[in-house]
Order: structure tokens, then sequence, then C-alpha cells
């Protein structure tokens, strides 16, 4: 929960709710009216949970960002479409890794090259990099999480989704299968394999950490 | 064991994740416990699932929230683009588009080939040269009037504009110099003349009603000439220089010219037919059009049997008349020219009416035209006649004519006035002048009618007699207007079997197709070429007979 949202919801309560108040049906329903402040409330809730999300699938910050942006201006030209079959954050999730997923896509087809060199396929790791500074990156990546930004892309889209739903995201299977919309056994069987790959890829660090 | 194992190894993710059920997590549990491999399988998916956990720490860069909500305000809130609901959305897709677009594309491609599938699957156009200038449009206004027509529905209708019930008002219609039998359908005036003239509207009979002239010639000088031979026997004469453009302005989609002769008849003895035959050259060089005779030889063209016959030194005429050959080889000039003679049919007892003793000599031309672009019809096919009339008043002669017709009971299959030849040569693209020349045209006097006449071979004959009699100066050019008759033959023939009963009664069932043309006469020189043109020809009236007008002079008529 972001210090802005937390900051609001812990004013006392009037009798008129504020927009903070609200829940999530009554937010959607006052962005579909076209009240910004409802939206604002949305994004402040659900930004890091998305940013991390696609920061997971494309290893990237800078790219997170402009994806997790896109994400939110999509849901809300589809806020219209929404049809509360599951929930906001699940189809908000749902948004947010197609955006990605078709960022990755037209990445891979234009063959950008990333300048750091080499492929974007093989760079697109967000390691630390002292000659470039990012202060405002409140992520600190240490050797093992730059090892296990690197493992995970080397995993295909398909199996680093389902990880990073289920291992960073505490997804459940259900909500896995929702966003993705695949099966559930799917979802079981990227997982598993999944797993096993990122344990071979990860043996000595997961040796160090024992 | 390793079945078991397998099972436990199997579910161990589901068990990490917390995803079984208690029972099933406990039933692992205790295979871990007891199974050191599973527990050291367990223990490594839980240190990877752990390492992959720690990088869940990422937040939101600071003031990403503002930039989208900079950006929403500049997109969204700013009012063009507001949340709703997303049903007609899509519809407006850019993929929609695109789509509606490439099916809009195909479809209007498949129209367009079916369009020209059905086009290139249509009959070739037929016509019948009349006149085939060869020298060049200007030679001797031997203009090429062309009858225009087609062997699909079309070309009935023509026919059936032909018979009889609708020669009288074909006769007081302007008609096109290219379809004889065809009303100039463009022109509203005519429209409004068989309104006028009858309750039915005979350009429906045309097609379109607000249909331009089909065809508009390009006539180009020297024309090229083939010929060929089809099953039934007929000729086909195909003048491949000549273009139209088409109705539809379509460039490019020139037809050939297909001039068809009837296929030879039997020959029947006819005293009274005048069996006119043209003298040609047998020089091996001579061309037909652009193509050599020998190239149409390889075709077995009748046509060229006729101009390797030996050509006898006279021939005595079943009329009185003698021809004799022409000093030196001569070439064929132009289809209204050609050097006429009659076969020799000594069986055939020679019309005494028509001998003249007093008849003047004609001398033979001293200038021939140095190409052909007249095919020779075999005797057989001789049954075809042309007649001009030449007159110092057409209406006057045309009343004289319309009553000798109506007298004799003669078939009129139409009458027509063709086109002077600057409206002939009038392009599509300037068609406004064109119309504006055909109105000024037919409201003009008419220069020159030709009178189509189906007979039998006994009454053209007779009508040939009469017309000398009765006209004084009356030629007979015969051959030329063969292929005009012949290209209408078909149809016509066609058409009276089946709807019509047979107009002629020709013993041998062949009908014979005439041309009466009456011209009116220029006054310093004829219209006659050199080979058909008497050497008296400039006073033709003071003449007390003229006929037959095209015999070669040195023979003296019986």
């Amino acid at each position: 929960m972001s210090e802005t949202e937390s900051n609001i919801l812990e004013l006392p309560r009037e009798k008129k709710q504020q927009p903070h108040e609200l829940d999530e049906a009554a937010l959607i329903r006052k962005c579909c009216e076209g009240e910004s402040a409802a939206f604002e409330i949305l994004v402040r809730r659900y930004q890091d949970r998305i940013y991390s999300l696609v920061l997971g699938l494309l290893g990237n910050a800078a790219d997170a960002e402009e994806i997790t942006q896109e994400a939110f201006l999509k849901s809300f030209e589809k806020l219209g479409g929404f049809r509360r079959d599951s929930s906001f954050y699940t189809w908000l999730f749902r948004i947010a890794t197609n955006e990605a997923l078709s960022f990755r896509r037209k990445r891979k087809r234009r063959g950008f090259f990333s300048i750091f060199g080499g492929r974007d396929e093989d760079s697109r790791e967000d390691l630390p990099n002292e000659k470039q500074p990012q202060p405002d990156r409140p992520m600190i990546m240490d050797e093992n999480a730059a090892a296990v930004h690197k493992a995970l892309g080397k995993l295909d889209m398909e199996f680093r989704a389902v990880v990073v739903m289920r291992d960073m995201e505490d997804m459940n299977y259900n909500e896995i299968a929702q966003v993705l919309n695949i099966p559930i056994g799917t979802v079981k069987s990227r997982i598993s394999r999944a797993r096993l790959m990122l344990r071979d890829l990860l043996k000595d660090t997961v040796q160090n950490e024992k | 064991m390793n079945t078991e194992r397998d099972k436990i190894r199997a579910i161990l993710n589901e068990y990490l994740d917390g995803e079984l059920p208690p029972q099933q997590a406990a039933e692992v549990e205790a295979a871990i416990a007891k199974d050191e491999e599973l527990a050291a399988e367990h223990a490594d998916l839980l240190a990877t699932r752990k390492a992959i956990k720690s990088l869940r720490n990422a937040t939101a860069p600071h003031g990403m929230a503002e930039r989208i909500m900079q950006a929403a305000h500049h997109h969204v809130f700013s009012g063009h683009e507001k949340p709703r609901p997303n049903v007609f959305g899509k519809l407006f897709h850019f993929q929609v588009i695109a789509a509606a677009a490439i099916v809009l594309i195909a479809v209007g491609m498949g129209m367009y080939v079916i369009n020209m599938l059905s086009t290139s699957q249509q009959a070739p156009q037929k016509v019948a040269i009349n006149d085939v200038p060869s020298r060049g449009i200007n030679y001797d206004k031997k203009i090429m009037a062309a009858e225009v027509r087609t062997l699909n529905d079309r070309e009935e209708k023509i026919a059936i504009a032909a018979l009889p019930e609708e020669a009288e008002l074909a006769r007081k219609i302007p008609t096109d110099g290219l379809s004889k039998a065809r009303p100039v359908v463009a022109r509203k005036k005519t429209r409004e003349a068989l309104d006028k003239l009858s309750g039915k509207v005979l350009a429906e009979s045309f097609g379109d009603e607000d249909a331009e002239p089909d065809f508009t010639p390009a006539i180009k000088p020297e024309p090229s000439m083939v010929l060929e031979k089809d099953r039934s026997g007929i000729i086909k004469t195909e003048v491949s220089e000549y273009s139209y453009s088409r109705k539809s302005g379509t460039k490019g989609l020139d037809d050939k010219i297909i001039a068809m002769t009837p296929p030879p008849a039997p020959a029947v003895p006819d005293d009274s037919a005048r069996k006119v035959k043209s003298f040609q050259s047998v020089d091996e060089k001579v061309t037909v059009g652009s193509s050599q005779l020998g190239e149409v030889e390889k075709q077995d063209a009748p046509a060229v049997a006729i101009a390797k016959e030996k050509i006898p030194e006279s021939i005595n005429a079943p009329g009185g008349l003698t021809v004799e050959k022409p000093k030196k080889p001569v070439e064929l000039a132009a289809c209204t020219s050609p050097v006429e003679s009659v076969p020799a049919r000594p069986e055939e007892p020679a019309a005494p009416e028509v001998a003249k003793a007093e008849e003047p000599v004609r001398e033979a031309p001293k200038k021939l035209a140095p190409k052909v672009c007249c095919i020779e019809v075999p005797a057989a096919d001789d049954r075809n006649q042309n007649i001009v009339i030449e007159t110092s008043n057409v209406a006057e002669t045309q009343a004289k004519l319309d009553k000798y017709m109506k007298s004799n009971n003669i078939q009129v299959l139409t009458v027509s006035a063709p086109q002077p030849v600057d409206v002939v040569q009038t392009r599509r693209n300037n068609m406004n002048r064109q119309i504006q020349m055909l109105d000024t045209w037919a409201d003009k006097e008419p220069q020159k009618l030709e009178y189509h006449i189906r007979t039998s071979p006994q009454q053209a004959g007779q009508i040939n007699v009469d017309l000398a009699e009765k006209f004084p100066n009356v030629r007979n050019v015969s051959q030329t207007s063969t292929r005009l008759a012949a290209a209408g033959y078909s149809a016509l023939e066609r058409k009276s079997s089946s709807t019509e009963t047979p107009v002629t009664n020709a013993a041998d069932g062949n009908p014979v197709l005439m041309v009466i043309t009456i011209q009116k006469r220029m006054a310093a020189s004829s219209t006659l070429s050199p080979l058909s043109k008497p050497a008296t020809t400039s006073k033709p009236s003071s003449q007390p007979t003229t006929q037959p007008a095209t015999l070669p002079a040195s023979q003296p008529t019986k």
C-alpha cells in the first residue's frame, strides 16, 4: 500500500464518504463518470503491484514504467467494459500482462538491440550498474538478485509469467489462470517446469543460500 | 517406490504453494519425511522460490502515479477519450477497418475479373464490309460502310428490325452508315421519330435506349485482309487493321472486322440472274491488303482459286453481253470497282431484253488501283447483286423505286442512308461533334440511299432488267455488295427461317440479297471507280441507256 493511500485511509471517517474511502466498485463507477480523483486512487492503490509484475516480466525498469502507465491508461479506457466477473485487481493484472507480452512480441519482432550491447533478449535484465546510478529506484539489487533476474530473463515468457505471478505477486493458481486466460492445469505444469529450470539456473545461488 | 516418489514429485510444487488439500499435503509431508531424495528436491525448490520472492520488493518509481495522471488528463480526461461501454469502439477498430477495406478491394477485383471474363466470352463482332478502302479513307469516297453486327442477341435484334414489317419504318429513319439496319439510337431525334412513327419504340430492339453508337471506326489505310474458311464453308475476310472502340470506351480492345460470304451454294441454271464475276489478276504478287496473296492461298480460299482461273479471252453473257479480258493483267482496284464480266453459260439462254446492240463500247480503265482489297467470290456464291442508280434527285428516284418495289412485291429488308465520311471518321472522343454532324446530316436530303432487298435469283435478274429500263443511270457493280449482303445473310436467313416464312421463291432455296443504291450524281466526277466508271458517265442522264455500266468497253454487246 502506498504512503499516500495509507495516509488517506487513516483519516477519520465522515458521514459523506471521501473518494479514497470508496470501495472498488464505487471507484470504478466514479471513473466511468469521468472523475479523475477516483482514478488516481486506483492508480496509487495498484501501481506498485502492477509495476512489480511488469518489471518481473520485462526485466527493465524503464520499460516496466512505460508499460505500467500504458496499462493504467488502457484500463481506464476499457473500464466501461469491465464486467465484474473477476476482481478489478485481476482484470488490471490481465491488462498489464497483455501489454507486457505485446511489448515483448513487438520488440522481439523488430529485433531491438539494447544500448548496453547485445540483443535485447539477453540484456533485458535490469542489472545494477554503478556507472548509471538510479537513485529513485527503490529496489536494491544485490548479486543474488541479479542472478535471479538473469535466470528469469532466460525463461520463456509463458514460464516467467507464472513464476512472477506466483512467487512475486503471491497470486494463487486460479488467479493466474484468470489473468493469463489459461486452464489451471496448464498453470500447474508451467510452474513446475519453470521452477525446475530456475533451480538448474540458480544452482550456485541456491547452494550459497543453503 | 519410484512410482510413489514420482507421484509425490509431481505435486511437490503444489504442496510448496499450498494449493493441495490438507489430506494430500499430509501425504506429501510424510513422503518427504521418509524419502531423503524427495526431501532434497523439496529443499531445492524451496530455496529457488525464496530466491525469486526476494525480488518482490520492487516498488513503483517515484512520481509514476503523477505521470500516469498527467497522461490520463491529457488523453482521457481532456474529453477525447472518456470511458464508455466498449461496444461500438471495436467496430471501428483499425483491424476491422482494414479487413473491411481488404474485403471491398477483393470484391471489386472479383467483379472486375468477372466483367472482363464475360466480355471476353462474347462472340466476336462481325461486320460486313461494303466498300473497303484500298488506299485509305479518302480514296474515291469508297468509305467503309461496314455494317456492324454481332452474333449475339443484338444481331438477332438487328435482323428483326430489318424484317419487312419494319422496313418501312426503318426507311424513314436516318440510319447509321455503320449499321444499315440499325437506327442511330443514340440520337434523341431518331428516337422521337421512332416514337412518332410507331407506337412501339424500335430503338428498344437495339438495346440501351441511351446507348451511343456502339462502334466508331478508326479507319486506317491499307487494311490487312486475311482469308479463312470455316467448317461451314463460310469465307471470312478479316480486316485486322480496322479497329473499333467499344461502346464502353475500353481502349485497346479492338474488334476485328470480319466480312463473311455465304457458303457456296450449288449452281442453279438461272437465265435471268446475271452472273457477274470479277476478273482478277493472276499475278501472284497481288496483295490482299498488306497480305500477300500467297498467304491467302494457303488457306484454301475459293477466292484464290478464282483468282488463279485462267481468264477466257471473252465471255458471252446471258443478257447478250460480252466481256473481253483486259489486255494486261489487272489488279483488282477496289471493292466497288472490279473488272466485271459475265461467265460463259452456254446452256443459259440470253435475255434478249438486256441485249443492246447499240450499247456504247466501254473502254477498260487505264489506271488501276495498286492494291486489292476485295476478295472474289466463287461463281456459286455469286447470287448477290449491287445496283447503283445515279440520279440528280434522290427523293424522286426513291419514290419511283418504292413504287416499283411495291408493285412487284419485292421484299425490302431495309433502306438506309450511310453516313458521310466525315461523320464516320469522327472519333468517339469527339462524340458531341459527331452527334451534331449526324443531326445535320439527318436533316438534309439524303445523298445516298441503299435498299437491301431479298429476292430470288430469277427475280433479281428481272430487277436488273427492269431497273435498267426505268432508270437511265443504272449500273451493276455487283461483287462488293456481296460482302455486305453476305454478312447479313446468315443472320437474316436464320431469323427468317425461324420466324418468318421464307421470302424467297428461288428454286434452289437460296435467296439473293441485293443492294440497290440510289446515289446523288456528282456534278464533275462520278463516285465510281475508274474500272466501273464508263467514259461517258460525265453525262449519264443524256445517255439513253448505260446498262451495264461496268462492262469492259472493247466488247460489243449483243
